[in-house]
């Protein structure tokens, strides 16, 4: 069942990749600091170091225990055609999701990316394009991953990526950081992905779930800060 | 019906371990929620219902003699409320997982509480404590029928601050799985875990993990299928302003989850939070089993 998680990449699905993997797809993941602006109002985040270890640790805990497991699954369900499968996918990774903020970084990019690729003509699960309940953008990512043919770690590579350049973004504008602090920091935590991905294969669905607390908290406290750039 | 406590052996014959059952269930009668089925097998039961806010809603303590977990042990528990009934399980102590045995079996509590349409559960148990190089698996699970109502804590105190165990030892061999899964007729809503293991012990002191504190709390509840009442939310907000505390309307859930040093804290937050919840989602004004107070 995992034999094609590593299938070759071909230059179409690579070109689809970097569309999907862009700043420019228009699902507004810039609007979310997950927790950051919180942080970084409380001095728990003050400088580049810190925000490498804050952002690292999202990869471990997060990125590899919670969003690419799921992405993993939804993709196998997309493939075997079990939109079922997929929908217990959806669920799972909303109800892991530790507050509001979290879940709306997630479901308001899902509603984004549903209208987005209705005009770009992938097929979609009823559920999301009948609009029967909230989409997370990290399990609809499967559809068009699948259907462009981008193999599993290749798609994970892509989805964590622009994750990565979002919460990095976020801190550019916080922290605050330079541009070529921020250069530094991607090139530093890029290295992460790959035993990221190699975790998140590995982990079965009855484990998934973070273990953040102090983040979760943040982001449940950024929801009454007073002055905010990010929503909330 | 109540079985004699037997103690089970393990493979090794000086490593007695416990495996304990308990089975309860409420019915709404004409005369309020009662206990109708309580089967223990092994050393976890409760004596008899407190019912110090009428008929209609049970106050159950689980009791556990030993008092604690070793190696090789596995508590499960479940509940069920019936229709209509309404059920309060807390316990007059904190829970202990003791440090594990060289043979290092998992230290498991399972527990299911079912809540039948209409029917209310409130799980409040005192704290469970982890002591250095306890192997602890604890898992809940929530299923709910519907206009069904919850409300459920979980705190955890890793080592015994009081003591002087410091985190940093904890993180050398201590592991901890933690799993909370509530379903709403059969949907899954909320997924929680918490999961530390000697590979992942920065978590301890990482400024998105635990901080350095040692002790974990969350309260959740719901569905809030109408959402939750604006005032209401603020007043949770204020109480959680003061504290590494935060609250949150996820869903149709709301969770307020602590981070500190003391436990009492974190279960005085958490009562305080349910004290402001309870009348909005139950109808009910907050009454603390009088075992708290002992």
């Amino acid at each position: 069942m995992t034999t094609d998680n590593h299938a070759a990449l071909t230059t179409p699905g690579l070109l689809r990749l970097l569309q999907l993997s862009s700043v420019s797809l228009p699902v507004g993941g810039y609007a979310f600091s997950q927790g950051l602006e919180y942080a970084v109002e409380k001095g728990w985040v003050s400088n580049m170091a810190k925000t490498r270890d804050w952002v690292a640790l999202q990869l471990h805990e997060t990125q590899a225990l919670i969003d690419l497991p799921v992405l993993k699954g939804a993709m196998q369900a997309v493939t075997a055609a079990d939109e079922k499968g997929w929908e217990s996918w959806n669920d799972l990774i909303l109800a892991s999701r530790e507050t509001s903020e979290l879940r709306l970084t997630d479901t308001a990019m899902g509603e984004a990316l549903v209208r987005l690729l209705k005009q770009l003509d992938v097929t979609l699960p009823r559920y999301a394009s009948e609009a029967e309940g909230d989409v997370s953008f990290v399990a609809l990512y499967a559809y068009p991953a699948v259907q462009w043919q981008i193999p599993f770690t290749a798609a994970a590579t892509g989805l964590t990526f622009a994750w990565l350049e979002n919460q990095i973004a976020a801190a550019t504008k916080l922290v605050p950081l330079g541009q070529t602090q921020a250069q530094q920091l991607l090139s530093d935590l890029q290295t992460l992905i790959p035993a990221t991905i190699r975790t998140a294969e590995d982990v079965n669905e009855a484990e998934i779930g973070g273990s953040l607390p102090a983040l979760a908290i943040a982001s449940a406290q950024h929801e009454t800060q007073y002055t905010r750039l990010f929503r909330s | 019906m109540n079985h004699p406590v037997q103690p089970l052996l393990s493979a090794q014959a000086d490593a007695p371990y416990w495996n304990a059952q308990l089975q309860l269930t409420t019915r709404q009668t004409e005369r309020g929620t009662r206990l109708v089925q309580c089967e223990h097998n092994g050393p976890l039961y409760v004596q008899k219902p407190f019912y110090p806010e009428g008929p209609d809603c049970a106050h159950l303590y689980l009791l556990h003699p030993p008092g604690g977990m070793v190696s090789g042990d596995f508590l499960t528990i479940n509940v069920s409320a019936g229709e209509n009934s309404h059920v309060l399980v807390t316990t007059p102590g904190a829970g202990r997982v003791y440090r594990a045995r060289a043979d290092g079996l998992l230290q498991q509590q399972k527990v299911q509480l079912t809540v039948d349409n209409n029917a209310a559960l409130e799980w409040m148990p005192l704290e469970t404590i982890l002591f250095p190089s306890s192997r602890a698996q604890l898992e809940t699970e929530v299923h709910l029928g519907e206009n069904s109502r919850y409300i459920g804590w979980d705190i955890v105190s890793l080592g015994l601050p009081a003591n002087g165990s410091r985190l940093d030892d904890l993180g050398q061999h201590t592991t901890l799985k933690q799993g909370l899964r509530i379903y709403y007729k059969q949907q899954l809503l909320l997924n929680e875990r918490l999961s530390l293991h000697p590979g992942n012990s920065e978590l301890l002191n990482a400024a998105a993990g635990f901080r350095g504190m040692p002790v974990h709390g969350l309260l959740v509840a719901g569905p809030f299928t109408q959402g939750f009442c604006e005032q209401a939310l603020e007043k949770l907000q204020e109480l959680c302003a003061d504290q590494l505390a935060g609250v949150s309307l996820n869903g149709q859930f709301l969770t307020v989850r602590y981070l500190g040093t003391c436990s009492e804290q974190a279960r005085l937050l958490l009562s305080d939070a349910w004290a402001i919840i309870r009348p909005q989602l139950m109808q009910r004004p907050a009454c603390a089993p009088r075992i708290w107070a002992t």
